[in-house]
């Protein structure tokens, strides 16, 4: 509260002893126009103070001016109001001293005006007339004595003059004469006074008038207020040489005579002077009072800008806050004047300030909290080694991390898809398709919580997929998404399997190869021994049992070690493999089968070269053409097809080989587990060619599939990669594992 | 007797409404005394408020001081004479007091008072006696009419216009 109590006393006190000031020397100087004796003297000094008071106060306003401009030029806020507040109160200010002053100045003129009247000043002239008159009369009277007088100082001689004057002294009114020879010497003198006669002051005019016949007589004032009428009259002498002596004669006014001739005097000449100096005055008026009402109006324009700033400053300040939150500085603080509503206005925002920099600092928290948890799941994501997708309520891609690009082989193209449709993205990129024609129905019915397994076939082959979706809670009144989550499950899956059957290839060879071998031994011992002790005809027997034991036990070793093949995965040998040299090779084996079975071969000329194991190819070709062949046994018009080509699909480069035959076709309940080891629709056969097939396919990362023909007889279709080339399939999903 | 050395005035006055035509100082019974005429002639505003009865007071002033030494000089002695001119309107008379006397003369005319005020008859300035041999003095004469003495609306007039400011400005003679 310290502060602003010293910017108070700072600010207030010296603008009202300013004030005090100036309404001192106003009043002052109208005091001094008053023609007062007290401060006449002081008029002119007071004038130059209020001047220089009134300079000053130009100034200061020309500088508050011109700061209040400088601040709208600006635009600083609140300076526009501030300039508003201003003009409001100087027109305040204004309208009323104008007012005031067009009236003060009409009554000014009127008043003094009305001072002065003509029949004041006729009377005046009238009362002066009459003094003279009267004057006049009484100088007629002295002007007979005095001619008297002269002659009565005819033939005097000098000596006795004195005598003379002394006499007529005496007898007449008068109380001073002198008797002046031709060169203004005295000749002789009478005074009543009973100091040395004084000679009277001379004046050319005393002698010029004397030197008429009559004696001239002319009033004078005196120092005491008294009047008194001078004569002058000339003495003949009797000596024609000499000049004429010139007599002075004073003669007194009677005491009240004088005194009212004087008070006419005083008063036509006060009223004279003042009719003169009416129009000074009145512009000494008017300039004094023009000069109260400037620097009053100054001093309002001036208190107008004072307060107008003053009122202004927490506005302002309030302005400045409120632009600075907006520009978001949350932690503004103004500081507290008065305890009036801008005060509370204040306080009011520097609460609501505090409030919302708090409640900031709480969203940048969660913000950063949320950020974290953000980066934290990112983390976990990109760390997985499932791929993870989310899709919004409309089936648009939110996210899809790292591992999800890598699944679907489209990690660039993923980022660019991010929010928009899945279904769209399908469109384009073809793996993505196959996967969202796996999913699309779970999808599209809503399921909460659902589980897929779905194969691609990718750059890398086939893919297994497994693939898990839930539904995303969603914000109130919309479809909150889904999330799927699919893992590559091939590797996996071919491991499990192969120890499966590694395992089984394992048991059969221990657990029905090791009886094989004594079960042979023990019939041919039999024979052997029994041959010496039978008759020709159980000797016949004998052999012929002993011959079906041996050949079938050649048969299961040959069976055993079959499987033991399956189970066998030696190291793959890949090299260039010319497709077509191969399968020539493999049905020139079959070309002369106990069946007659035709065989006809289609080959595709331009079929690139492939990276194989030339071993395995051979195998599988020989498996396929076999069972081809095994299809239409016993047919009359037995007829196996092999086709090669080359396949450009989905922007990958593959061969097919494709063996069709004319048989009865798959029967529908082996359709699902073809290609499984140990099933077959033979008679005989171990069940495993097809199975090594797929075994051989998938080694080469190829695809196998089968399908009856619709017009009778099976179709297989193999795919192998042609090596650098990327692969998708559609068909894929055809193939049942 | 010193006689007069300068008739010229050292410094010009501007207004001529009063100069000072010549003067004579002389030494008398050990008393120097001054002697000449100031012309003085009252311009139309003075005349008007004259004769609408305000009184005009105008003062001769001397001054005797050192012979300066670097620009600055000593005033010794400083001697005023001071007159008032006024209209008597009863009598129809010009009045001349002597406000140092109050002696008053009267005059039928405006010029015989001029006339009167203007002559300067033997005034005593200082006796020799009070300046020390050997030293230069200066001798300053300066006839105004004193507008401080105006009524007030009378004297703001006399502050804006040198009309109402007749001024013979100082006279300087060297007294040896």
């Amino acid at each position: 509260m310290a502060a602003p109590l010293r910017s108070f006393t700072a600010s207030v006190l010296p603008v009202v002893g300013l004030f005090a000031l100036l309404l001192m020397s106003l009043y002052l100087m109208s005091d001094a126009t008053q023609n007062s004796e007290r401060f006449g003297r002081l008029y002119i000094s007071l004038l130059f103070f209020n001047s220089l008071i009134l300079i000053f106060l130009v100034v200061m306003i020309g500088m508050n001016l011109f700061e209040v401009l400088r601040q709208v030029f600006k635009k600083a806020p609140g300076s526009r109001l501030t300039l508003r507040l201003i003009s409001v109160f100087v027109i305040l200010a204004l309208v009323p001293v104008f007012i005031v002053s067009f009236f003060s100045f009409r009554f000014l003129d009127e008043g003094i005006e009305s001072w002065f009247d003509v029949r004041v000043e006729d009377s005046l002239e009238n009362a002066l007339e009459l003094s003279r008159a009267t004057l006049d009369e009484r100088m007629r009277d002295y002007r007979l004595e005095m001619k008297s007088m002269t002659q009565r100082l005819q033939g005097v001689s000098n000596d006795m003059a004195a005598l003379v004057l002394n006499d007529l002294r005496q007898e007449t009114k008068a109380t001073e004469l002198y008797l002046l020879g031709d060169t203004n010497q005295i000749i002789a003198s009478s005074s009543e006074s009973t100091q040395l006669p004084v000679p009277p002051g001379m004046s050319q005019s005393d002698l010029m008038g004397g030197r008429a016949s009559e004696p001239q007589m002319r009033l004078e004032p005196g120092q005491d207020g008294m009047m008194f009428v001078r004569g002058a009259a000339y003495v003949p002498t009797e000596d024609p040489t000499i000049k004429p002596y010139l007599l002075l004669v004073r003669f007194p006014l009677g005491k009240r005579i004088s005194l009212l001739a004087q008070s006419v005097q005083k008063s036509f000449s006060e009223y004279k002077e003042l009719a003169y100096l009416r129009v000074p005055m009145k512009q000494n008026f008017f300039l004094t009072l023009s000069l109260v009402l400037l620097i009053s109006v100054l001093f309002a324009v001036w208190a107008a800008f004072f307060s107008a700033r003053r009122l202004m400053a927490p506005i302002r300040e309030l302005a400045e806050g409120t632009r600075a939150v907006a520009e978001g500085q949350y932690h503004k603080k103004l500081t507290v004047g008065n305890r009036d509503e801008l005060g509370f206005l204040v306080r009011s925002f520097n609460e609501m300030t505090s409030r919302l920099s708090q409640a900031y600092e709480q969203v940048d928290l969660s913000k950063r909290q949320a950020e974290d948890q953000r980066t934290y799941l990112q983390t976990v994501l990109e760390h997985l080694t499932s791929g993870v997708i989310t899709l919004d309520g409309e089936g648009r891609l939110r996210t899809a991390n790292a591992e999800a690009g890598h699944i679907l082989e489209t990690a660039q193209a993923m980022e660019k898809c991010r929010g928009r449709l899945l279904r769209e993205v399908a469109n384009e990129l073809p793996i993505v398709g196959s996967f969202y024609d796996s999913i699309q129905e779970p999808l599209e019915e809503g399921h909460d919580d659902w589980q897929e397994e779905i194969t691609l076939f990718g750059s890398s082959g086939r893919k297994v997929l497994i693939c898990r979706g839930a539904l995303l809670p969603g914000a109130e009144g919309e479809l909150g998404g889904s999330v799927i989550v699919f893992e590559d499950v091939t590797n996996m899956i071919q491991a499990q399997r192969d120890a499966a059957w590694g395992e089984v290839a394992r048991r059969l060879a221990h657990e029905i190869k090791n009886p094989l071998t004594p079960i042979q031994l023990s019939a041919e011992r039999l024979q052997r021994k029994l041959s010496k002790q039978l008759d020709e005809a159980s000797i016949e027997i004998l052999n012929r049992s002993t011959q079906t034991i041996v050949s079938q036990v050649e048969s299961m070793k040959a069976m055993v070690n079959a499987f033991s093949d399956y189970a066998r995965t030696p190291k793959m040998e890949l090299t260039a493999l010319d497709l077509n040299r191969l399968v020539t090779e493999a049905i020139d084996l079959y070309r002369h089968n106990p069946e007659r079975v035709q065989i006809k071969l289609n080959i595709d000329e331009d079929l690139p070269k492939i990276e194989a194991d030339a071993g395995r190819v051979r195998q599988l070709l020989n498996n396929l053409i076999k069972n081809g062949i095994e299809a239409v046994e016993g047919q009359k018009d037995g007829r196996v097809e092999v086709t090669t080509r080359s396949l450009q699909e989905g922007g990958g480069r593959f061969v097919e080989i494709l063996i069709r035959d004319n048989g009865p076709g798959i029967p529908d309940n082996l359709f699902t587990q073809l290609f499984e080891p140990y099933v077959t629709g033979k008679a005989r056969g171990t069940g495993l060619g097809l199975a090594i097939v797929k075994k051989v396919v998938e080694e080469h990362g190829g695809i196998i599939w089968a399908e009856n023909q619709e017009e009778g007889g099976a179709a297989i279709h193999v795919r192998l990669l042609v090596k650098g080339m990327k692969h998708n399939d559609h068909k894929t999903e055809q193939l049942e594992v | 007797m010193i006689g007069l050395l300068m008739a010229g005035p050292l410094l010009g006055a501007d207004n001529t409404r009063i100069s000072i035509e010549n003067m004579d100082i002389n030494l008398v019974d050990d008393i120097y005394r001054i002697h000449g005429k100031v012309d003085i002639e009252l311009n139309d505003p003075l005349l008007g408020a004259l004769n609408n009865g305000v009184a005009l007071e105008f003062v001769i002033k001397y001054e005797i001081a050192k012979s300066p030494r670097w620009w600055i000089d000593t005033t010794i002695a400083e001697v005023s004479q001071r007159y008032q001119v006024s209209y008597h309107a009863l009598s129809r008379q010009y009045l001349l007091t002597n406000l140092n006397t109050r002696n008053v003369n009267t005059f039928n005319s405006l010029h015989q008072l001029l006339e009167s005020l203007g002559t300067v008859r033997d005034f005593p300035l200082i006796d020799a006696g009070l300046l020390q041999p050997g030293k230069d003095y200066l001798i300053r004469m300066r006839v105004y009419f004193d507008y401080d003495q105006l009524p007030i609306p009378l004297r703001m007039r006399a502050y804006s216009s040198s009309a109402w400011r007749p001024d013979s400005g100082w006279l300087v003679w060297p007294l040896h």
